[in-house]
């Protein structure tokens, strides 16, 4: 049933939620500290144990996919409810932000291409 | 008139999925037609959202963008943090552990420089223009990752709306140079590898 699929992302979800609350609590910050990245993490394990159990049917599956097929949809709509009028003084910022960090990632590929190429080739096996 | 304006808001969730269903439908068509796929549909859509959380605050004056129209209000459930990150975390499901392990060293790597690289420049850029304080100089570094990555961020951290919008647009801006520039320089980073060699 597809209501299984959903409840098993909301377990992962609830379950990543509480681990971030307590890595908060425990770092003393006053913020769920990566609620959404555990929870992630849950859900590939569990997805991955019931697949080898037999248990993660099609029909799991589904109720899960379709929330993933509503993710660029709910941010569209988170975007579409944020203050941007406020924001538009700015907006060179972001516009700097999202070009300049990219152009030095690209600039570094090749030296990062060389850097592994040399570590494969020292025998460490690849 | 007042009877179907009310109907609008009291359904307003289902109103969100129908206005979000034509943005996207619009974004893709704009995406295969005007940019022959080179700009990810997406990336327009999101541009589509910020342009109307514009025309909203303008409108209504308010601080919640598109959602301060009465017309509008369940944008505010649709995009509100819990979906969101119910709907992020079901994106896991495409995650494949034999996939991220073939991509090997090189891929993981690649991973943590790209994240380091985004989030510390992005930073830097952002205290550089007078961004001081430092949940909003985390948020925009984060929205340098990704434009999923800052306002999930921005909301853990209790960022003002004004600037979880900045680093959505970051990333957005990120997410358009990333696809236009990588067929375009991947030639140049395989011939400079040679010369390197």
């Amino acid at each position: 049933m597809v209501i299984y699929g959903v409840a098993l992302l909301a377990f992962s979800f609830i379950g990543g939620q509480l681990m971030g609350e307590l890595l908060g609590e425990a770092l003393n910050i006053d913020a769920n500290v990566g609620g959404v990245g555990f929870g992630m993490m849950i859900l590939i394990f569990l997805k991955q144990w019931l697949s080898v159990k037999g248990f993660f049917r099609e029909s799991v599956s589904e109720g899960i996919a379709f929330w993933n097929n509503m993710y660029v949809p709910i941010i569209v709509a988170m975007t579409a409810t944020q203050n941007v009028k406020a924001a538009v003084s700015s907006g060179l910022l972001a516009v700097l932000v999202g070009i300049i960090p990219v152009a030095i990632g690209f600039a570094l590929i090749p030296y990062l291409a060389r850097f592994i190429k040399g570590k494969s080739h020292d025998g460490t096996g690849s | 008139m007042e009877r179907v304006v009310k109907l609008f808001q009291d359904n307003g969730l289902v109103v969100a999925f129908l206005c979000v269903g034509v943005i996207m439908l619009f974004a893709e068509v704009i995406s295969k037609k005007l940019t022959r796929g080179k700009v990810p549909a997406p990336a327009i859509a999101i541009v589509a959202g910020l342009v109307l959380a514009y025309i909203g605050g303008d409108y209504s004056g308010g601080k919640k963008g598109i959602a301060d129209l009465p017309l509008f209000q369940g944008f505010a459930l649709m995009g509100s943090g819990m979906l969101r990150d119910f709907a992020i975390v079901a994106t896991a499901m495409g995650a494949s552990v034999v996939v991220m392990r073939k991509t090997g060293l090189l891929g993981a790597v690649s991973l943590i420089i790209g994240i380091l690289v985004a989030f510390v420049f992005g930073v830097a850029i952002a205290y550089m223009w007078g961004i001081r304080g430092a949940v909003e100089l985390t948020t925009i570094g984060a929205g340098s990752c990704t434009y999923i990555v800052g306002p999930v961020t921005g909301a853990a951290l209790g960022a003002s709306s004004e600037i979880i919008a900045l680093s959505i647009a970051t990333g957005v801006v990120k997410a358009m140079v990333v696809a236009i520039g990588t067929p375009i320089f991947a030639r140049s980073i395989d011939s400079t590898i040679h010369i390197l060699r």
